[in-house]
């Protein structure tokens, strides 16, 4: 899984997204469309994500995660 | 308002589900959840075991299922009531027997027979969720309406599932715009698999052994995360921040569910067969006939014990189970099947006039308390041991009896051991099988649970890969799913019999054997107040009817049933320690017994079955026993009250009956009270609860006029030995069948030894041992021979045994039958005529002739063999209408095996030796070598340090008072058997030459011991001879 785009996320209650920031734009989330947790390959020590598919106010849907033994969030996908 | 999780797997979701069932039910108590759904994939197996467990951890038990329906859709069930668990079970029945095995669906339209049950719409897999996701929302729609008609409002929910799966957020939205558009209550579940998040990586690697697939491979059934755990309250309501409604009703549903289970309910069987006479009525008329045969006449005795026997039972309400217990014997008598009562029920004299057991328990002064008291809730238990070829005759008259829907198999739960959890999780978690078979196959039988411990104490385990840091992981994952069930199996005798149809009581489904099975093992039936009966098949009675059989055969006259008890020649062969193939008496530690133990009368016989057993050898109760009997140590008696208590045993406590009359005598305990205080001994209780009966022991047995010193004194005596007591009615119904199959083995050798080897597997001792032993007792075993030979191995004579052809490996039912007939038409004349009529395959007929069984058509087995591949092309060439009949092919050309080669085919071949055990071919050169045999060894004088070689055979490591190891083993040479001991210091030393890879034979150095006729050798030093 590629982490190079690190993301900075600000959170509402329950942790949920309401803003992130892509190189140094910060952007509204409108809604979470979707959110899932993967444990990834524990076998291999990876570590557990939470997923969140999001519909911003720029009008683009992004999927982000956030590996939970760092805090650290990555955008993950960007749907077209 | 809290949570509480009403979609929830434990291990007895088969392999889908990770925490045991104290472990959720602990769980949900501490996340102060007041109730708890298990809803197990099609079963309600775990559901007497979760009532229980609930209860102690003080929740509400709600006995649910998740069951599969037509097309493979999910649905969840609760049971509101009794009633709504009467329909679950019923549902669940049918859609186990309407469909192959291991693949239940329920009808759609079987949902109407559902009565009180609250139906969740279930997880992804549900019909609606599907429909959901495949975009189909009028249908789902639609479909939920169908099951709102046939379910109606008040029991039909939509199920919101916070599993944390990507498109949950979608569905859920789609189910409650559904749940909206139709008025439908909606429920929160998480689809809970295992109590705790960190137990994810257990059910993700059974999901890998249920799905075959291992922890690399992708599988759309392995889960994708760790959420379906027990979730507090505050979890859910984040997860279902937009459903509150969901959460809460979660919390309704479970009020709304009471419990199913009564306590102490009992369904027994109606039994009658007069009109107007009451079963209680039947039961005293068909016991006192029964004592009129046996006693003749009806003394006051024998009239006073069985009224009050009779009262007991009649007033627990159990007559009918006595009937219908006497009721199968009676059948098994009718049709001539050989059976023998087991077990404590051998305690009552009801028992033994019904003709249930031949134990005169009056006789014997047995207690009829140690079997039933007033004061003891619970169904009895009547074991019977039939002819195990005709067992299932016995149970098919059951069925027959009372009617297949009251009948059923009792299942038993395979569970996860050692072995199987290293191979099964190994191969999960992608250890190739190559590396995993010798690991697993070292291992011991044990618990996996005990993994650590073997390989930390056992040396053959020093060496296992399994101490390398990699395994690990593996064996922390064993010892959590040790004991986890695997499958359902069938009990080896169980069978329940009800007042109501079974479907009421417990789902029934086919077992892989074919019978229909409960699914509840044995415990669980009890508790469910089912009358079960142990019909168990034993070998030995149909080794006694086959015996008895040749025998008379034989021209001879013999009578089973009139065998004399007193019998001197017996006695003596028993006291030489001669007893392989005896009942009971034939494994190395009776053997040794028996040696010294100079058993003269039964008994002596019944204080055998009591003394050879994992408590009193490792209670140290043997030695003292057999020293008090011989006179070398002084009997003595705490009080004399305990003297005619304790007179027959040489006042040791021996029997469990003993500790109940003690407690009787000494403390004034009434029956039930002493059967208390018996089962809190026997069962290892907990030590706070022992010192609570043993202060109430004190306590009554001063009121009693006993000192109190005394008492404690009494009581501590009976502690120490008490735990190891064993049943005295069920060592006295061993013991004589032990020792009829003791004569039979003394004066008709050939003929009880045949029959031990036409009823394999059976006893302690493989084919091989059994030949060996009756060659030592003169009587030659014949090579197989296609015209000589029958299926089953036969005597011939009175010293000898002719080995059957069934023994020879890779023979079919339909060649043995074949060749019988062809037989009967006319001998075989030569190999290709043989080859021809019978028309055995070729690998058969390679084996036939390589064991000897055509030895008597040509001698030459080399050349038979050389010429197999021409007598089966012409064969072919004649089916095909090519050629005309074989021309004898001359024999000859090739040399024959030598004498050696054709041993070593045999004993390949048929799994025995026929002329001696191989290694007197090394003889000379171990006699060389100053190296004994058994024969030489038991000449020899106690002390004497020998050297030893032989096969290993049956190395085992009982328990020992002191818990230090002592290992012990045979060695097998062609004289016999010799015993061989290890103390724990060479143990680890040698360890990996008994319980490793056996390479070849054992070198053993030692030192000789001797007690009374017995010889053994104490080991020193192990090497493979070389």
């Amino acid at each position: 899984m590629n982490k190079s785009d690190k993301l900075k996320v600000q959170c509402r209650e329950f942790d949920q997204p309401v803003f992130i920031e892509i190189k140094e734009r910060v952007i509204k989330v409108e809604e979470i469309l979707e959110s899932w947790h993967d444990t990834g390959c524990w076998w291999e020590g990876e570590s557990e994500k939470v997923f969140y598919r999001l519909y911003c106010q720029d009008g683009g849907i992004r999927e982000i995660f956030q590996d939970l033994s760092s805090g650290q969030w990555f955008l993950y996908r960007i749907y077209d | 308002m809290d949570f509480v999780s009403l979609h929830s797997h434990s291990p007895f979701s088969f392999l889908d589900g990770a925490s045991r069932i104290e472990e959720l039910v602990n769980r949900a108590a501490e996340l102060d959840m007041p109730a708890l759904a298990i809803t197990d994939h099609d079963n309600l197996c775990g559901a007497v075991k979760f009532y229980k467990g609930a209860r102690k951890a003080g929740i509400k038990p709600i006995q649910g299922v998740e069951i599969t329906m037509e097309g493979g859709f999910h649905l969840t069930l609760l049971a509101r009531s009794p009633r709504a668990y009467a329909s679950l079970c019923s549902l669940l029945t049918r859609s186990h027997l309407d469909n192959p095995r291991g693949e239940p669906a329920a009808a759609f339209t079987g949902l109407k027979e559902l009565k009180e049950v609250i139906v969740l719409s279930g997880c992804r897999q549900g019909e609606i969720n599907q429909l959901i996701l495949q975009g189909q929302y009028k249908k789902a729609c639609r479909r939920a309406r169908e099951y709102l008609g046939i379910l109606g409002r008040e029991n039909f929910y939509i199920e919101l599932q916070g599993g944390c799966l990507p498109g949950d957020s979608f569905i859920n939205r789609r189910l409650y715009q559904l749940a909206q558009d139709l008025d439908i209550e909606m429920v929160a579940s998480n689809n809970v698999h295992y109590a705790c998040h960190q137990d994810f990586i257990i059910h993700d690697l059974l999901t890998c052994i249920r799905t075959l697939t291992r922890v690399q491979d992708i599988h759309p059934r392995r889960p994708l995360n760790g959420e379906n755990y027990l979730k507090p309250t505050p979890e859910m309501k984040k997860l279902f921040a937009g459903y509150p409604k969901a959460v809460e009703n979660t919390r309704r549903i479970a009020e709304e569910c009471q419990r199913v289970f009564e306590d102490n309910q009992v369904h027994l069987p109606a039994y009658s067969e007069r009109k107007g006479e009451t079963s209680g009525q039947m039961l005293k008329r068909l016991v006192f006939e029964g004592a009129r045969r046996r006693y003749g006449r009806i003394n006051g005795r024998v009239r006073e014990r069985l009224d009050r026997e009779i009262e007991v039972i009649e007033k627990l309400g159990f007559a009918d189970y006595f009937l219908v217990v006497a009721d199968v014997a009676r059948y098994a008598r009718s049709r001539g099947i050989r059976y023998a009562g087991r077990g404590s029920a051998a305690d009552s004299l009801v028992v033994y006039c019904l003709y249930i057991s031949e134990v005169d328990s009056l006789a014997r002064g047995l207690l009829f308390e140690r079997f039933m008291s007033p004061e003891r809730k619970g169904l009895p238990d009547i074991d019977i041991d039939f002819e195990s070829a005709y067992r299932d005759e016995v149970i098919d008259y059951v069925y027959q009896r009372y009617g297949e829907e009251r009948v059923a198999r009792v299942a038993t739960y395979n569970t996860f051991q050692a072995r199987s959890a290293v191979r099964e999780l190994g191969k999960a978690l992608g250890v190739s099988e190559a590396e995993l078979d010798p690991i697993a196959k070292r291992l011991p039988h044990t618990h996996a649970d005990k993994l650590r411990q073997v390989l930390s104490t056992l040396p053959e385990l020093k060496n296992s890969p399994l101490q390398e840091e990699r395994f690990q992981l593996l064996l922390e994952l064993s010892e959590k799913i040790a004991g986890f069930p695997r499958f359902l199996g069938t009990h080896l005798g169980g069978v329940v019999i009800s007042d109501v149809p079974l479907l009421t009581l417990t789902p029934l489904q086919k077992s892989a054997l074919g019978p229909i099975i409960t699914q509840f093992d044995k415990d669980d039936v009890e508790e469910l107040g089912l009358a079960k009966l142990d019909l168990l098949p034993l070998r030995t009675l149909g080794v006694i009817s086959d015996a008895a059989r040749y025998i008379k055969e034989s021209g001879q006259v013999f009578d089973y049933g009139t065998i004399p008890l007193d019998d001197q020649a017996s006695y003596e062969m028993i006291n030489q320690g001669d007893t392989i193939g005896v009942f009971q008496l034939e494994s190395p530690a009776q053997r040794a017994l028996q040696s010294h133990f100079n058993a003269r009368h039964m008994e002596d016989m019944v204080a055998s079955m009591a003394l050879i057993r994992p408590g009193p050898i490792k209670g140290n109760m043997v030695e003292p026993y057999i020293a008090r009997r011989q006179g070398q140590e002084e009997v003595s008696y705490l009080h004399p009250r305990l003297k005619p208590i304790l007179e027959k045993t040489y006042g040791v406590v021996l029997f469990q009956e003993q500790v109940i009359e003690i407690a009787t005598a000494i403390a004034g305990f009434n029956p039930g009270e002493a059967d208390r205080l018996r089962r809190v001994m026997t069962n290892a209780r907990s030590e706070k609860v022992m010192q609570e009966i043993g202060a109430e022991f004190i306590e009554k047995a001063q009121k009693n006029g006993i000192d109190g010193d005394l008492a404690r004194e009494i009581f501590a005596c009976i502690r120490g030995y008490a735990s190891y007591g064993f049943c005295e009615a069920h060592a006295a119904a061993f013991a004589t069948t032990s020792f009829k199959t003791a004569y039979m083995l003394k004066h008709y050798p050939a003929e009880y030894y045949t029959a031990i080897l036409n009823n394999q597997p059976m006893g302690f001792y493989p084919p091989y041992i059994i030949c060996s032993e009756a060659r030592r007792r003169g009587i030659a075993i014949l090579g197989p021979d296609v015209n000589a030979s029958e299926s089953n191995f036969k005597t011939e004579g009175k010293k000898a045994i002719r080995v059957g052809l069934k023994q020879v490996r890779g023979i079919s039912r339909n060649e043995l039958r074949h060749i019988a007939e062809e037989r009967s038409r006319g001998v075989f004349k030569s190999p290709q005529e043989f080859m021809e009529r019978s028309r055995v395959n070729r690998d058969v007929m390679e084996n036939l002739i390589k064991c000897g069984a055509l030895d008597s058509l040509c001698p030459n087995r080399r050349q038979m063999l050389v010429e197999v591949p021409l007598w089966m092309e012409k064969l072919q060439k004649q089916d095909r209408g090519e050629q005309p009949l074989f021309e004898n092919h001359p024999g000859g050309q090739v040399d024959d095996f030598k004498d050696w080669e054709k041993e070593a085919w045999e004993r390949e071949i048929l799994g025995l030796d026929l002329n001696s055990h191989f290694m007197a071919r090394m003889r000379a050169e171990l006699s060389r070598r100053h190296i004994y045999s058994s024969k030489e060894v038991k000449n020899l004088p106690a002390g004497k340090m020998v050297q030893i070689a032989g096969t290993l055979f049956r190395p085992h490591r009982p328990p020992t008072r002191s818990g230090k190891i002592v290992v012990f083993f045979s060695l097998v040479d062609e004289f016999g058997l010799i015993d061989v001991s290890l103390f724990e210091d060479l143990y680890m030393q040698y360890g990996d030459f008994i319980f490793g890879e056996q390479r070849a034979p054992l070198l053993v150095k030692g030192r000789i011991q001797r007690r009374g006729n017995g010889v053994s050798i104490m080991a020193q030093k192990i090497s493979f001879l070389g």
